[in-house]
């Protein structure tokens, strides 16, 4: 193997790269510019640029007291760039969000697989699976509004999938979008009410 | 015979245009095999791209554009160099960059491997974590599987391109000195 390639490095003069470096180029600018037609295409695109940089480690970070009373209101739309708001998606404590789905107005999200919402799930959740997103949020966002106030939430608070699934909601412009701190584990531990069919 | 001569024998027998072939279509039905999955759901492909914790490749760096960009151009180039080695059009080029996208993907496995990244699941084939086959997915199986793909690429290249351009400038010397003697064939005559 080592002497293929030294082989080659020394035979340079003989066999010049450079025909394959242009194809090469070529190749790869060709490629870009159809990938990016792609993504174009879809339904929904994949963001070039996350708005704000909010990653799920940021939305960790700016998590709320455990109390979930500074995330409990409803988040404006349309808040000016560089405001805190616009940083990515926040924490929501159970409490706080048991309350905000009292009013009625709250889409509550399951991003994990169908098999494990299948297994249970909290009351009134619709499934979005992360891993499905590209196929499956057009029909769940036929439903939804742009100020809708939406909780994701997935296993527990180690899980990454309601964080991803926010940032691409919180991405499309759903502003008013949260993670369910802890997860389904830490819901059903604070008594919360899991749906078992 | 040497050894070393029985194993170049051994080489310049298997690299006739019917093995070649054959590499380039093994080459390319990895690269369809591998593609389909992080084309049809990128946002899941691009957490497996976070996992791998490149520097410059997170979600904060230039507002995550150079993860979207690796995130949608991998997958597409796997697709495209998969058709160029089924066609034969820009073979040299597609060879270069399928020798170097195997080296990449080398890299980064083993940087994972090395750093200890939690990077059970490779993600090279299924973006769908316990859903592909366990023993495609392993990050030491790959490291391997990337080793032979990237060897396969060097050793068609070489004898697509390097060793017939060696070859026939070992044979121009005598061509180009009976070339140069027209009288010496005219004398012959």
């Amino acid at each position: 193997m080592l002497d293929l390639v030294l082989s080659m490095l020394a035979s340079r003069r003989r066999a010049p790269l450079r025909r394959g470096v242009v194809e090469a180029v070529w190749i790869l600018v060709l490629t870009a510019a159809v990938a990016l037609a792609y993504n174009r295409a879809r339904p929904v695109p994949l963001p070039l640029v996350t708005r704000g940089g909010g990653s799920s480690a940021a939305a960790v970070e700016a998590a709320p007291s455990p109390d979930g009373a500074a995330s409990a209101g409803p988040i404006e739309p349309g808040p000016a760039e560089g405001s805190p708001a616009v940083r990515g998606p926040q924490e929501i404590a159970p409490e706080a969000a048991a309350a905000a789905l009292q009013d009625g107005m709250t889409l509550l999200l399951d991003a994990r697989d169908p098999e494990d919402y299948a297994a249970g799930h909290l009351p009134g959740a619709v499934n979005l699976p992360y891993n499905q997103f590209e196929t499956q949020v057009v029909e769940v966002a036929a439903r939804m509004f742009p100020e809708q106030r939406v909780i994701c939430y997935c296993e527990g608070g180690d899980c990454e999938l309601s964080h991803d699934l926010a940032r691409e909601l919180f991405a499309m412009g759903y502003t008013n979008t949260f993670v369910l701190a802890g997860g389904l584990q830490l819901w059903a531990e604070q008594g919360g009410e899991v749906v078992v069919p | 015979m040497s050894r070393r001569s029985r194993c170049r024998g051994w080489s310049e027998a298997l690299a006739g245009r019917a093995s070649l072939l054959a590499i380039r279509l093994a080459l390319a039905a990895v690269f369809f095999l591998a593609c389909r999955d992080k084309l049809l759901h990128p946002r899941a492909f691009r957490s497996f791209v976070l996992r791998y914790e490149v520097p410059g490749f997170d979600l904060t760096t230039l507002g995550g554009l150079p993860t979207a960009l690796a995130t949608l151009l991998v997958p597409m180039l796997e697709l495209v160099l998969g058709v160029l080695l089924v066609s034969g059009l820009a073979l040299q080029g597609t060879l270069l960059l399928t020798a170097l996208l195997y080296a990449g993907f080398l890299g980064l496995l083993i940087q994972a491997k090395l750093r200890g990244l939690d990077v059970a699941s490779c993600g090279c084939f299924s973006v769908h974590e316990g859903q592909g086959p366990a023993l495609l997915e392993s990050v030491v199986v790959h490291i391997v599987l990337d080793s032979l793909l990237l060897a396969l690429a060097l050793w068609v290249y070489w004898h697509s391109f390097v060793a017939p351009r060696r070859r026939e400038a070992g044979a121009t010397p005598r061509s180009a000195a009976v070339a140069i003697t027209p009288g010496r064939a005219a004398s012959d005559a």
